[in-house]
C-alpha cells in the first residue's frame, strides 16, 4: 500500500515563501486564505540572534480531527492517506475549522466550502510531485512513500531524527519536520505583535492581538497568517438557545410527569421550547456557509462526528415536541403517556451532545474537558428553571407554592453545580496543555475577566445563590435569580466560546 | 585543456554521504539532445512531465477536483523577467482557450534547475493583472496631470520616429536617451543604439551594484563573481544570496547543497537578512567597516603561511606592485610578501573587532574557516555594503584579496569570472559603436564611473544644461527607484529639458506618470530576448518568448506581430524597435536601416523570427548540431526547450595554454612571466607553459592597480579599508543620530516590477528597523510613528523593534512604498497609496497620503478582498545623491536622526527641499577627479562599457 507523507528538511527552507505562491498558483487560493505558508520566528538576543522558518501545510493525519468531525462525510481519507475533500458535500459548517489543531482549513470565499491541502492530489494523478515540493529552490520538501524503504522520504526519514508538530493532539501527522526548534513548531512559544517585518496581520484583526511588549529574550513571531475563527456570535446564541430550549422541557416534562397538570408545563412551556429549538435550527442553519445544503447531514450522516449525531437529537427532539404539543393540544393524555421518556430522553440528549461535539473540535483544549458536557446539561436545566420560574411567577396554576418551591431548589442546585463545575475547571482542572492554560488565564485575567469574574461568577451564580437563600423560593426574588442565573451563562458562554479560539494554533 | 594538477579536484560532491541521501542523483529522465534534465525522479512521480510531452500534456482542474475535470495543455517555455537571474519558466497554456493558466519552471534550463522563487510563479499574477496598460496612451493634459488618450501604435511611433530622426539629421544623436532598468536581454538594445550611432544607452547600475562590480573589474577584469558554490567549502558573503541578489534562486539552491554537504556559509552584514539568519558565522559589522575584517583575515592568511604562493606568485601582479611602490627593493616574491605583511600589519583581529564591533573570537574562527577552505573559497559582495557606502568599492576589493591568495580563483569550488560562465550569443547585422561620446551619461567628473551616471541625470541636465529630445524609460522608475526623486519630477516636467518622454511598461509607474507616450510592453510570457547569466560554471543561453504566439505559430498559424497574439496592444520592444528603425531611416538614407534588415532577405525588413533565427543558427556554438539531432531548427529548437547549454564545467579557463599559433614569434619576460607579441601582452606562464590568464592589461590579477595610480588614485591603487559616509564613530547617539540601511532587498518582491496580489499579500510595507536598545532611548515600540529626517528633509513611517540588527543602525525594505496621485491610475492599486503632492515653490516638496490601500472591484475577485492598508514609505524620495568619486555608484546609506513622530506627523508624511539636494551634488562632485586621464583619455580604454563608443570618441579632442 501507498502512503503519502512529507519530510521537510527546516536547515534547508531559506524561508522565500516560493511554496505558499506555487500553492495559491496551482489551487487558485484566493487572498486572505492560505492552503500552506510560511513561518518565521525570531529567537535570541543581538548578535545571537536567529531567525527560522517553518512551512506548513496539512499534515494529513492518520487519526484527522477534521474529517472525524465533519457531518457529511465531505472530508475523507483516502487509501494513500491523503485526507481530501469533495466540496460538493461541503455544508460550510466550518467543524472542522474548530476540530483541526493545526490551522490548515478555511473557508474558500469562491466556493464558500471548505480548502485545504490535499498534497496536490490532483497532480500525484497524473505523476506529478505536489507543487511546494517542485517549486521549492532548496529541495527541503521531500515528499513520498513512506510504506517503501527505498523511496527518498524513507531513506531520510529514518537516517535523520523529526518532529512533528503537536503530537500531544495524537492525530500522527504525517509532515515530518527536520531539524525545528521547539519555538518553531509550538505556537505558543514565540509572541505575536500583529505587525511583522514586512507587513502587518489583517488590521479588522488587530483587536484580539494581544498588546506588544519587545523583550529582547523571548522568541518572536516575525511573519505569520492570520485566521478567521470559524465560531462566533451564532454558536453563542446556539448555546443559549438551544440551553433554554432543552431544559424547558424536560423539567417541564418532569413536573407534568409528577402530577402538575396545569397545560403551562403541558403545553405553553414545550411549545415554547419548540419554538426556542426552531431558532436554535435557524441559527445553526444560517451558520452555515452553504445553508441551502443543510439536509446533506442527514442524507450523508457521519456516524462518527458529534455534530451529525446533534442534528438528529435536535431533529427528533424537535418531532418529539411537535407530537407532545399537539397531545396536548388535544388533550391525547395517553399518547403523551407514551411518549414522555422517548421526549425526555431525546431533550437530554439534544442538550448534552454539544459538550461532546466541542470536545470533538479538538483544536481548542480550553473545550475538552468532560466536566464541559456536564456544565451543558446543568446550564440547560439552569436556563430551563429559570424561564419556568418567571412564568410560573406570572400566572396563576394550580399548586403554585410547591411548584415554586420545587423550581427554586432545582435552580439552587443547578447554580450550585454550574458554580462547582466553573471552580472545578477554571480553578482546578489542569490537564498540562499550554494552550489550555491560555485560555484560562485569557479568562481570569485576560480580556474577558470582567465577564469572567462580574458576570459568569457574581451575576451568573453568587448573587443569584444570595437572592434564594434571602429571599426564599417564591416571589420575584427568584424569578430576578433566575434571569441573573441565566444572564451570567449566557455570558459564561460567550467567553468559553471566544477565549477558546483565541490562542493562535499554528 | 591539459590542466592535469585540476583533475584530481573536479567533479562534484557526493551529496549522498552527507547526509540528503534523497538528494542522489537517481537514473536521470530523458533529455533532448545536448541538454540534461532537471526533473526530479522521485518513484512513480516526476516533478514535471517529460519533455516529449509538453505539446499534449492533460492533467486535471484542481478546483474541481475531486471531479477529474481534464485540462489539455500545451506546455510552452520561456524566461522569467523579474529580477535579473533570468530562471526557466514553463506557461501552462490550456489547448481549448488559449488561455494560460499556470506559469511554472522549466527543468531544462540548467541555473534555475525547474525550481523557482516566489517572484517566478506570480508571472501568472502579472498576466492577469488588472492595473495592466493595454494601449498606447498618449498625454493630453499637462505633464504629470493624468489626462490620457489611447492612440494607435502607427500614430505614436511615427511622432517617436520623426523626432529622432529629426536628431539624427541634426546631429544631435546623443540627445537620444534610452534609460533601463534590469535589462533580462543580453546585447538587443546595445546593437540597436549602436545601429542608430547613439551613445544613448543609460541602466540603473550606479544606484546599484557598480561599486561591487569595479572592486573585482580592477582585479581580474571581470565585473561580477560567477562562484562555484556547489562544491565550496567556505562561502564569504557580503550579500544576501538566499534572500535577493545576482543570482538568487539559482546562488540559493548551490549554497545550501553545499551547505548540506558540510561546507560553511559565513555572511557579514550589519542587519539579519535571511542569508544572515542562515549563516554558520554571522558578522555584523558596522556599516562600511567590513574591509577591516577582511584585511584581518589576509593578514592571518599572510602571517601563518596559508596561501597558494605558487598561484600568488604565477598569477598576482606582485613585479609591477613592487618595481612601483617600493623600486628600492628587489623585487623578489619573498620581498612582495613582507612588503604585504607590513602594508597589512595593522589589521590585527583585535583592531578589526574594535572597527566593526565583531567580536575577536569570531573573526578569528572565520579566519581560519578560509584558510582552510584553499582553493574552495567562494566570495561574493552585491549591493550590500559595496553599494551603501562611500569607497564601497574598496570592499570589493578586499573581498577579492582573499580568494586570490587562497588561489580559489576559476577552480573546484572556488570563485570565478562572471565573463567566463556568461553566453552573448552573436546578434545579426551589428554595428559599430556611437562615434561621438554622451557626457550626460559618462560626465568628465567621473571617468572611472563603471556604469552610466544614471542617477545624477537631473543634477547634470540641471547643472550643465543638457537636454533630451527623446527620452525612453524602459520597465524603470527613476521617481520611485532613485535617489532624490523630485529632482526627477523637476526634470521631466520641464519640456525644455526632456523633449518627449517615452513610458516602455508593461503597467503604471511613478515615472509613466510623467510621460508623454506610454507604450505598453510585453511581459515574461510575451516577448522575445536571449538572456544568459554567470549562474554555475555553465554556459548557457535562455529564450525569452512570446508564449501564445509561439504555440500558435507551432499550430500553423501566422503573424506579422507578437502584438496579435499578446493581450490587448501589448507589444515587444524587439519587434517595436525594428519597426522604429525602420520609420527613423525608411529609404535608408540615414544609414541606419540597413542593420535592421534580414540576413535572408535582402533589403526586406527583418523579423523577430528571422533574428533569432539567425542568432541561433550562428551565433550559439553546438545548438544546430543538437537541433538537428532533434530534427529541428535551431530556432525550433530554442522554441520547444527554452534553452541551451553552450559548455558545462568550465574552470579555470586562465589556465588554457596558448596554441602554438598564438606563440609563434611571442616572447618570455622572465622577471614577470608575462607573454608578450607585437608590443602587446597576450599572456602569462604558470606551471611552465604560456596560458591565457586574466582579462586585465597585465592578464594577472591586480592586487596594484596601475590603472587607478594612473588616474591619479595612486593611494588607493591595492585594497584598502577606508572609512565610510557613515562611519559609526561619527554618528552622534546622543542627537539620535543613526546609520540608515536602506538597500536591502527581500525574497518576494523586486523593485517596482513585481506589485502583484500574492507576493503583496505576504510582504506590504517597509517599517523602520530599530534594535531594542535604541527604540526603549528613544521611546519607541513596534508599530509607534517615527520621523526619520535625512539631510535633505523628512519622511514618516512605523517602527519594528528587532533584536535583528546592530545597535545605532536603523533598516528599511527597498522596495515598499508606493504611490499614486489619482484614484485609479497612477502606480497599481493592489501596491500603492493615494497621495496628494504640493509644490511649495522654490523645489520644496511636500506629500502626503490621501489613503492606503484599499479594496476595488476588478475582473479579478481577489482585488476586492485585499486586507492590507499600508503599503510602506518611499524613503528614497528624501535621499540626497551620493555618487562615489570612483566608481559612480550612489553610496545609499544614509545619515539621520530619528525621533518620535510629533502629533501632526501621518504615516508616509514626506517633505524636501530639493535646493539642498542639489547643493548636496555639488559637494560630491567636489571629491572626484576629472578626466582626461592619460593620453587625453576620457575613461581607460580597457574599462566595460556598455554600447562601447569607437575609440576615438575615448580621446578629449579640444
Amino acid at each position: 500500500m501507498t502512503k503519502y507523507a512529507m519530510a521537510i528538511d527546516l536547515e534547508s527552507c531559506i524561508g522565500c515563501h516560493a511554496c505558499t505562491i506555487a500553492c495559491k498558483s496551482e489551487h487558485d487560493i484566493p487572498i486572505g486564505v492560505w492552503r500552506c505558508w510560511v513561518k518565521e520566528v525570531e529567537k535570541g538576543v543581538f548578535p545571537s540572534t536567529r531567525r527560522e522558518f517553518l512551512p506548513v501545510l496539512c499534515n494529513q493525519c492518520d487519526d484527522a480531527p477534521c474529517q472525524n468531525i465533519c457531518p457529511t462525510k465531505a472530508l475523507f481519507r483516502r487509501s494513500d492517506g491523503i485526507v481530501d475533500l469533495d466540496p460538493d458535500w461541503c455544508i460550510g459548517c466550518k467543524s472542522c475549522i474548530a476540530a483541526c489543531p493545526y490551522d490548515q482549513l478555511f473557508i474558500d470565499p469562491n466556493t464558500m466550502t471548505a480548502e485545504k491541502c490535499n498534497f496536490c492530489a490532483n497532480r500525484l494523478e497524473v505523476g506529478l510531485e505536489p507543487a511546494c515540493v517542485v517549486v521549492c529552490p532548496t529541495q527541503c520538501r521531500v515528499f513520498g512513500d513512506v510504506e517503501d524503504a527505498d523511496s527518498k522520504i524513507s531513506k531520510l526519514t529514518t537516517q535523520r531524527p523529526y518532529q512533528v508538530r503537536k503530537p500531544e493532539y495524537n492525530t500522527a501527522p504525517n509532515i515530518y519536520y527536520l531539524e525545528g526548534s521547539r519555538q518553531l513548531l509550538d505556537p505558543t512559544e514565540a509572541s505575536q505583535s500583529g505587525i511583522y517585518k514586512q507587513g502587518e496581520m489583517d488590521m479588522e484583526r488587530e483587536a484580539v492581538v494581544p498588546e506588544w511588549e519587545n523583550k529582547p529574550g523571548d522568541s518572536r513571531t516575525v511573519y505569520d497568517t492570520f485566521h478567521e475563527v470559524p465560531w462566533e456570535t451564532k454558536i453563542i446564541t446556539y448555546l443559549l438557545t438551544k440551553g433554554a430550549s432543552t431544559g424547558l422541557l424536560v423539567i417541564s416534562l418532569f413536573l407534568w410527569a409528577f402530577g402538575f397538570k396545569s397545560s403551562l408545563f403541558s403545553f405553553w412551556m414545550p411549545a415554547l421550547s419548540g419554538i426556542l429549538l426552531a431558532a436554535t435550527g435557524a441559527v445553526l442553519v444560517t451558520d452555515l456557509k452553504r445553508p441551502e445544503r443543510f439536509y446533506y447531514i442527514m442524507l450523508r450522516s457521519n456516524w462518527g462526528s458529534w455534530m451529525a449525531w446533534g442534528t438528529w437529537f435536535i431533529a427528533l427532539d424537535g418531532a418529539l415536541t411537535l407530537l407532545w404539543v399537539l397531545g396536548a393540544m388535544f388533550g391525547a393524555t395517553g399518547f403523551m403517556g407514551l411518549i414522555l421518556w422517548p421526549t425526555i430522553i431525546m431533550g437530554v440528549l439534544a442538550s448534552i451532545y454539544t459538550g461532546f461535539f466541542f470536545a470533538q473540535a479538538s483544536a481548542r483544549d480550553l473545550w475538552k474537558g468532560s466536566e464541559n458536557t456536564l456544565d451543558i446539561g446543568v446550564q440547560s436545566g439552569l436556563k430551563g428553571a429559570a424561564i419556568l420560574i418567571l412564568f410560573a411567577t406570572l400566572f396563576p396554576i394550580a399548586n403554585q407554592a410547591s411548584v415554586l418551591n420545587i423550581l427554586g431548589g432545582l435552580l439552587t442546585i443547578l447554580v450550585l453545580l454550574h458554580l462547582s463545575i466553573l471552580v472545578f475547571s477554571i480553578l482546578v482542572h489542569r490537564f498540562g496543555s499550554v494552550a489550555h492554560e491560555r485560555a484560562i488565564h485569557l479568562l481570569t485575567s485576560g480580556p474577558f475577566k470582567s465577564d469572567f469574574w462580574g458576570g459568569a461568577i457574581i451575576v451568573g451564580c453568587l448573587v443569584p445563590l444570595l437572592l434564594l437563600w434571602a429571599g426564599g423560593f417564591g416571589g420575584f426574588g427568584a424569578v430576578l435569580a433566575g434571569i441573573m442565573a441565566m444572564a451570567g451563562a449566557y455570558l459564561w458562554d460567550k467567553i468559553w466560546v471566544k477565549a477558546g479560539q483565541a490562542i493562535p494554533l499554528s | 585543456m591539459s590542466t592535469s594538477h585540476l583533475q584530481a579536484g573536479k567533479g562534484a560532491r557526493d551529496i549522498a554521504s552527507l547526509g540528503r541521501p534523497d538528494l542522489l542523483t537517481k537514473a536521470p529522465p530523458a533529455a533532448p539532445a545536448g541538454q540534461l534534465n532537471y526533473t526530479n525522479t522521485n518513484g512513480a512521480l516526476t516533478s514535471y512531465p517529460s519533455p516529449d510531452k509538453w505539446d499534449n500534456w492533460t492533467e486535471y482542474e484542481s478546483t474541481k477536483w475531486p471531479k477529474k475535470v481534464a485540462r489539455n495543455y500545451a506546455l510552452v517555455p520561456t524566461l522569467c523577467f523579474n529580477c535579473e537571474a533570468g530562471c526557466g519558466l514553463l506557461a501552462y497554456v490550456d489547448k481549448d482557450d488559449m488561455k494560460i493558466r499556470k506559469i511554472e519552471g522549466n527543468p531544462l534550463h540548467p541555473a534555475s534547475r525547474g525550481r523557482n522563487c516566489a517572484k517566478g510563479w506570480v508571472t501568472l499574477n502579472q498576466v492577469y493583472d488588472p492595473d495592466r496598460i493595454f494601449y498606447p496612451l498618449k498625454r493630453v493634459g499637462e505633464r504629470g496631470e493624468g489626462k490620457w488618450e489611447r492612440v494607435s501604435w502607427d500614430e505614436a511611433l511615427d511622432d517617436i520616429a520623426g523626432r529622432i530622426r529629426k536628431a539624427i539629421q541634426e546631429e544631435r544623436r546623443n540627445s537620444i536617451i534610452y534609460h533601463v532598468g534590469r535589462a533580462g536581454e543580453d546585447g538587443y538594445m546595445f546593437k540597436t543604439l549602436a545601429g542608430w550611432g547613439v551613445d544613448g544607452h543609460n541602466s540603473h547600475t550606479n544606484v546599484c551594484s557598480s561599486s561591487a562590480r569595479i572592486g573585482q573589474f580592477l582585479w581580474n577584469g571581470s565585473d561580477r563573481p560567477s562562484p562555484d558554490f556547489t562544491n565550496a567549502d567556505a562561502i564569504l558573503l557580503i550579500s544576501s544570496h538566499l534572500d535577493t541578489g545576482h543570482y538568487y534562486n539559482p546562488s540559493a539552491q548551490r549554497i545550501i547543497e553545499a551547505q548540506t554537504s558540510g561546507a560553511k556559509l559565513i555572511v557579514i552584514d550589519p542587519r539579519l537578512s535571511n542569508t544572515a539568519a542562515k549563516a554558520d558565522y554571522w558578522l555584523p559589522a558596522y556599516s562600511g567597516t567590513e574591509s577591516a575584517i577582511l584585511l584581518a583575515i589576509a593578514r592571518y592568511l599572510l602571517d601563518t603561511g596559508q596561501f597558494d604562493a605558487q598561484f600568488v606568485e604565477e598569477w598576482m601582479n606582485w613585479t609591477e606592485y613592487m618595481r612601483t611602490v617600493h623600486p628600492d627593493d628587489e623585487a623578489s616574491f619573498d620581498n612582495f610578501i613582507e612588503k604585504l605583511k607590513q602594508e597589512y600589519a595593522e589589521f590585527t583581529f583585535e583592531y578589526a573587532a574594535e572597527e566593526t564591533g565583531v567580536s575577536v573570537d569570531l573573526i578569528a574562527e572565520v579566519a581560519q574557516v578560509v584558510a582552510r577552505a584553499g582553493s574552495r573559497l567562494c566570495i561574493h559582495v552585491w549591493r550590500a555594503a559595496a553599494t551603501g557606502n562611500l569607497h564601497g568599492w574598496q570592499v570589493a576589493r578586499c573581498l577579492h584579496f582573499l580568494p586570490s591568495l587562497t588561489g580559489a580563483v576559476g577552480t573546484v569550488g572556488g570563485t570565478h569570472l562572471a565573463s567566463t560562465h556568461k553566453f552573448v550569443p552573436k546578434h545579426p547585422n551589428p554595428a559599430p559603436g556611437p562615434k561621438d561620446w554622451n557626457e550626460l551619461l559618462f560626465p568628465r567628473e567621473y571617468p572611472l564611473a563603471f556604469f552610466e551616471m544614471s542617477f545624477l541625470m537631473p543634477h547634470l541636465v540641471k547643472d550643465k544644461g543638457h537636454s533630451v529630445d527623446v527620452y525612453f524609460t524602459r520597465v524603470y522608475n527613476p521617481v520611485w527607484t532613485n535617489p532624490d526623486g523630485f529632482m526627477w519630477v523637476d526634470m521631466l516636467k520641464d519640456h525644455d529639458k526632456i523633449g518627449c518622454h517615452v513610458a516602455l511598461t508593461p503597467t503604471w509607474s511613478e515615472t509613466a506618470w510623467f510621460a508623454d507616450y506610454i507604450l505598453p510592453m510585453g511581459i515574461a510570457t510575451e516577448r522575445h530576448d536571449n538572456q544568459s547569466q554567470e549562474t554555475h560554471p555553465t554556459k548557457w543561453v535562455g529564450f525569452r518568448q512570446p508564449v501564445l504566439r509561439a504555440l500558435r505559430e507551432k499550430m500553423g498559424e501566422t503573424f506579422e506581430t507578437t502584438r496579435e497574439t499578446n493581450p490587448g496592444e501589448v507589444w515587444e520592444e524587439n519587434e517595436l524597435h525594428i519597426e522604429l528603425s525602420w520609420r527613423i531611416d525608411p529609404d535608408g538614407s540615414l544609414g541606419i536601416r540597413q542593420y535592421f534588415e534580414s540576413p535572408y532577405r535582402p533589403g526586406a525588413k527583418i523579423t523577430v523570427n528571422e533574428y533569432y533565427q539567425w542568432m541561433f543558427e550562428n551565433g550559439v556554438p553546438g545548438l544546430p548540431e543538437a537541433a538537428a539531432k532533434e530534427g529541428l531548427t535551431a530556432l525550433e529548437y530554442m522554441r520547444k526547450y527554452g534553452v541551451f547549454a553552450v559548455e558545462e564545467n568550465i574552470y579555470e579557463p586562465h589556465m588554457h595554454e596558448l596554441s602554438d599559433e598564438a606563440m609563434h614569434d611571442a616572447h618570455v619576460d622572465e622577471a614577470t612571466g608575462s607573454v608578450w607579441k607585437d608590443g602587446a601582452l597576450i599572456g602569462n606562464m604558470s606551471r611552465g607553459k604560456a596560458r591565457e590568464g586574466f582579462h586585465t592589461p597585465s592578464k594577472k590579477l591586480e592586487f596594484y592597480s596601475p590603472t587607478m595610480a594612473a588616474w591619479d588614485w595612486g593611494d588607493e591603487a591595492i585594497p584598502k579599508y577606508m572609512k565610510t559616509h557613515v562611519y559609526w564613530r561619527d554618528m552622534e547617539r546622543g542627537n539620535n543620530e543613526f546609520d540608515l540601511l536602506p538597500n536591502y532587498r527581500l525574497a518576494t518582491l523586486i523593485h517596482t516590477r513585481s506589485a502583484v496580489k500574492w507576493l503583496y499579500e505576504i510582504t506590504h510595507n517597509n517599517p523602520l528597523w530599530l534594535h531594542t536598545d535604541d527604540a526603549k532611548r528613544l521611546g519607541l515600540n513596534t508599530g509607534d510613528l517615527a520621523k526619520v529626517e535625512t539631510k535633505i528633509g523628512h519622511f514618516v513611517t512605523r517602527c519594528w523593534v528587532t533584536e535583528g540588527l546592530k545597535p545605532g543602525i536603523v533598516a528599511m525594505a527597498h522596495h515598499l512604498g508606493r504611490w499614486r496621485l489619482s484614484e485609479d491610475q497612477g502606480a497599481p492599486r493592489i501596491a500603492s497609496a493615494v497621495v496628494r503632492l504640493d509644490e511649495k515653490g522654490d523645489g520644496e516638496y511636500t506629500m502626503r497620503q490621501v489613503h492606503g490601500v484599499q479594496p476595488f472591484k476588478s475582473d479579478d475577485p481577489d482585488t476586492e478582498r485585499i486586507w492590507w492598508r499600508e503599503v510602506g514609505v518611499n524613503q528614497n524620495l528624501t535621499f540626497p545623491v551620493n555618487p562615489d568619486p570612483v566608481s559612480g555608484m550612489h553610496c545609499w546609506h544614509q545619515k539621520v536622526r530619528v525621533t518620535k513622530a510629533g502629533a501632526t506627523d501621518r504615516y508616509g508624511d514626506i517633505s524636501v527641499d530639493t535646493k539642498k539636494s542639489f547643493e548636496h551634488y555639488k559637494q560630491w562632485l567636489e571629491m572626484t577627479k576629472p578626466a582626461p586621464g592619460p593620453d587625453n583619455l576620457r575613461r581607460p580604454l580597457w574599462f566595460a562599457r556598455p554600447n562601447k563608443p569607437q575609440a576615438e570618441a575615448y580621446t578629449i579632442s579640444e
